[in-house]
């Protein structure tokens, strides 16, 4: 089922000029790209390749010299499309005077809020983002870490369809991190639409759908990451650690197929971010304090609420790409030597593999929340 | 409009981090208290009210004024330049509401300021009225010509058209040299302009003027009449008159006079359903009043049916030159008569002058000045003119900042009040002088001018504190004329072209770079 169109753009142009009217620069030259509901979605490009100018142009804040913009399917710059659009810019440029539940008072305000609800907003946000201890301080006295989680709860004080976000765990720590992609992918599974730019590409490929990547203003790449980072040419296969003497009979197998300097076996790694994690996972369990930022306490309430179950299940199926077509392996002629092989793929499919312990918290935290919702659990 | 709300508190709260609007309200305190306390005068309770006010009121609307363009010019210009607006801009709102929630937080707040301004002032001017020691008589003179408000009836002018007498005259002039077989009277041949062109305007306005004298003038034992019109049906006094004397080629020494004021009452006569006009001359103590010439004096006339006037004497029959005043002791004007019929009332002075010398009256006469309402109405009065004054600086500020820097935008509000302030004062060069434009570059600028000056704003218009502290009814009229013809013509399309601009404008191509 194909979802509805968040965003429309067709032959989109954007041309500054000067006093005299005489072009300067084509920030972005003749780019055609959508965005439907439920994907997560990154804008890529090296420095002046017109990523900002296009979420500009997807805001209102500049005017395409040519082309047409739809959001929500109105004009970025109509009023009624920006009631389900969050925005974090690249710099988050608050009023330094007022306190963090100030801010995300006064942003809510915008939205027509009630006080009320205004209020219980806030609160959940700042307990999400971890500024709770500091809901009183004024924004002008925050680290930029800090200020980027405002600046985040800001974004999402009016529960939006449509999440733009410019750089979003720009100045955040690994915990900091974690938690927008946690979030992120909360707002996916909810049907929310994520519009991401960054130069932080291991973090865009962990949580987006699709990218188009830019330079000199024009689309060079676009399609599903796993379309686009897949290398065909080469198979991975991961196996639990063997004894030398099994594995030189995998290697032994192996080099009937490949030659020896094609063959690499090595330890696979955790990501740098995971090993972090867990590192400050442990330190917690031994209680250390710390005078920054703390990790949030989850997605807020009203942010990760779902309607219906079914409707739920119904966005979760919707919202994952289909598959990469799966690479067929050449079927090699019957041997002697394919029976070790043979007997290989039948250990693996009668053991359960060792979990990777990161993926299967994620899981089972998600799990968790999942639980809680349907049990109508609160964490307010 | 919680949206809107939240803006005008936001900018009311941001005004008040501005180091400019602190250093301002320290400058406005001091103001507001200490200049009704220290304030001297030439030493008469009266013109030290009249002082205060006026000083005070002035100083307290000049600093919130500009205040206001200050403020007004920040307030657009920092959050775009610092790109906060852009993360309220995202938000639904629409531009044109945050600009006017802008300008709203402003103009609250400083219609805050002129409130407080407002009843310290005149908390002070009172608290000096009732710490005073005054001169017998010069409590009741401060009642009745400061803290009060009252209309002010201009006579009716002349029958003729003065214009056209003028021309009348010329034409006489003329007639008389063309008899003689001269172009011209010998008098006028020397008036001439810089360029040495016979100067016929110059002869014009030296004819008006003289013919403007001659209606003012009173001879020595003759009686000049004038009649005010629109004027109350039940007027019933204290009534005052205002007028100013001179006598010709005394430039400006003072000199004494004497005269008698009367006023043309309706007695009504008792059982036949008719009434006679009699006029009663007011001659206190039997002795003709006493003038003082070129100094403007206020005189009350008394009213009727009061006892403690019985010193006053009535007269009857209207004077003729060179008669002695006939006075009997007669019933003061009693509870029937009316001092105003058909909307009209006429005043009459009678020369006295003991020297023979022709009296004249500044202007077109005495101004009749008639209590409408108390001070405190006419204060409040005054305040609105002033809050007005402010929300004009405000809107300028705000507009011709829209699409510059604090700085631009400043020097652009200056420029526009300066243009219309100088536009204001040439076209009065004019007008005062009554010297025509002689070439075409002077006609050139005078007509542009005059059309320049109905599109430019004017502060001047708005001194309603002038007429405040001397007791003279600030008028509705007054007030509807100043909001429409300033506020509504002159700066509300400056408002609107600035909120246009502000509306329009790409705000991710302002902003300073971190």
């Amino acid at each position: 089922m194909e979802q509805e169109l968040v965003i429309s753009a067709t032959g989109l142009t954007k041309v500054f000029r000067d006093f005299w009217n005489r072009s300067k620069a084509a920030a972005v030259n003749d780019i055609d790209f959508e965005v439907r509901r439920g994907e997560v979605f990154g804008l890529l490009g090296p420095n002046g390749s017109g990523k900002s100018t296009t979420v500009k142009m997807l805001l209102g804040l500049l005017y395409p010299t040519s082309g047409i913009l739809r959001v929500m399917g109105q004009s970025p710059r109509s009023v009624k499309a920006k009631c389900a659009i969050g925005y974090l810019p690249e710099e988050t440029y608050l009023y330094k005077y007022l306190t963090a539940y100030e801010t995300l008072d006064f942003f809510g305000s915008l939205f027509g809020l009630s006080a009320a609800e205004r209020k219980s907003r806030a609160l959940q946000l700042l307990d999400m983002v971890g500024l709770s201890h500091a809901a009183n301080r004024k924004v002008g006295e925050f680290s930029k870490g800090m200020a980027r989680r405002i600046g985040l709860a800001q974004a999402m004080i009016n529960d939006p369809d449509l999440l733009i976000l410019d750089e979003p765990t720009s100045g955040l720590d690994p915990i900091g991190c974690r938690e927008v992609k946690d979030l992120i992918k909360t707002l996916k599974a909810r049907g929310k639409t994520v519009v991401i730019t960054s130069h932080l590409l291991s973090d865009v490929e962990s949580i987006c759908d699709r990218v188009v990547i830019l330079y000199g203003g024009r689309i060079r790449a676009e399609g599903a990451l796993s379309d686009l980072l897949a290398i065909s040419e080469k198979d991975t296969i991961t196996l639990p650690h063997l004894q030398e003497q099994d594995l030189n009979e995998v290697m032994a197998a192996c080099r009937k197929f490949a030659d020896a300097d094609q063959i690499d076996l090595e330890h696979p790694r955790m990501t740098l971010e995971d090993f972090f994690l867990d590192v400050v996972a442990k330190a917690k369990q031994e209680a250390a304090g710390t005078a920054g930022a703390q990790s949030g306490n989850g997605v807020a309430a009203y942010l990760s609420a779902e309607p219906e179950k079914s409707g739920l299940l119904e966005q979760l199926s919707a919202a994952v790409p289909p598959p990469a077509k799966p690479v067929e392996p050449e079927v090699p002629a019957e041997s002697a030597d394919t029976a070790i092989l043979d007997r290989l793929k039948e250990e693996k499919a009668a053991v359960t593999p060792a979990a990777d312990p990161a993926p299967q918290e994620d899981l089972s935290e998600a799990n968790s929340k999942l639980s809680a919702l349907l049990n109508d659990k609160r964490d307010i | 409009m919680t949206a809107f709300l939240a803006i005008v508190r936001l900018t009311c709260r941001s005004a008040f981090r501005s180091n400019f609007f602190r250093g301002t309200i320290l400058f406005f305190i001091g103001v507001t208290l200490l200049m009704p306390l220290i304030v001297k005068s030439d030493g008469t309770a009266v013109s030290m009210i009249k002082i205060t006010l006026e000083y005070s009121l002035t100083l307290a609307a000049a600093l919130l004024s500009i205040s206001a363009v200050w403020l007004g010019a920040s307030e657009i210009t920092a959050d775009v330049e610092d790109k906060r607006l852009q993360m309220v801009a995202v938000k639904p709102v629409a531009r044109p509401l945050i600009y006017l929630a802008k300008f709203t937080g402003i103009l609250a707040l400083h219609a805050l300021l002129l409130l407080i301004a407002a009843v310290i002032i005149y908390a002070l001017t009172f608290y000096r009225v009732a710490s005073m020691d005054f001169a017998p008589g010069e409590k009741e003179q401060l009642y009745a010509e400061i803290l009060t408000a009252r209309r002010i009836y201009q006579p009716d002018p002349a029958q003729k058209n003065i214009d056209q007498a003028v021309e009348e005259e010329i034409r006489k002039h003329l007639e008389v040299a063309r008899m003689q077989g001269k172009d011209m009277p010998d008098d006028w041949k020397t008036v001439r302009t810089k360029t040495g062109e016979f100067d016929e305007q110059e002869i014009r306005r030296r004819l008006r003027d003289r013919m403007r004298l001659a209606e003012s003038a009173i001879a020595p034992g003759a009686y000049k009449d004038w009649t005010y019109s629109n004027l109350p049906e039940n007027l019933d006094g204290p009534v005052r008159i205002r007028y100013k004397t001179f006598f010709e080629l005394s430039g400006n020494n003072q000199d004494k006079t004497h005269g008698v004021w009367g006023w043309k009452y309706h007695f009504a006569i008792p059982d036949s359903g008719k009434t006679v006009e009699l006029p009663v001359y007011f001659v206190p103590d039997n002795m003709a009043l006493e003038l003082l010439t070129m100094q403007t004096t206020e005189f009350e006339i008394a009213p009727r049916g009061t006892p403690e006037r019985a010193q006053y004497t009535c007269a009857r029959g209207f004077g003729k030159a060179g008669q002695n005043l006939i006075t009997y002791a007669a019933p003061y004007p009693q509870q029937d008569t009316l001092m105003v019929k058909d909307g009209k009332g006429q005043l009459r002075f009678l020369s006295l002058d003991k020297k023979g010398k022709t009296l004249y009256f500044a202007g077109n006469g005495p101004e009749l000045l008639v209590p409408v309402t108390g001070f405190f109405n006419n204060y409040c009065r005054t305040v609105l003119v002033l809050l007005f004054l402010i929300m004009a600086f405000a809107a300028m500020g705000m507009a011709f900042s829209a699409c510059f820097s604090l700085a631009s935008g400043i020097f652009l509000t200056l420029a526009y009040l300066i243009w219309g302030i100088s536009t204001r004062f040439v076209l009065d060069l004019f007008t005062n002088t009554a010297v025509a434009p002689h070439n075409i570059l002077e006609k050139f600028n005078y007509y542009a001018g005059k059309y320049i000056d109905m599109l430019l704003f004017d502060p001047s218009s708005f001194a309603a504190q002038e007429k405040l502290s001397s007791g003279e009814l600030v008028e509705f009229s007054y007030i509807s004329a100043v909001f429409v013809l300033q506020i509504v013509i002159k700066i509300l399309p400056v408002f609107l072209v600035g909120l246009w601009v502000y509306s329009k404008r790409e705000l991710a191509l302002a902003g300073k770079d971190r």
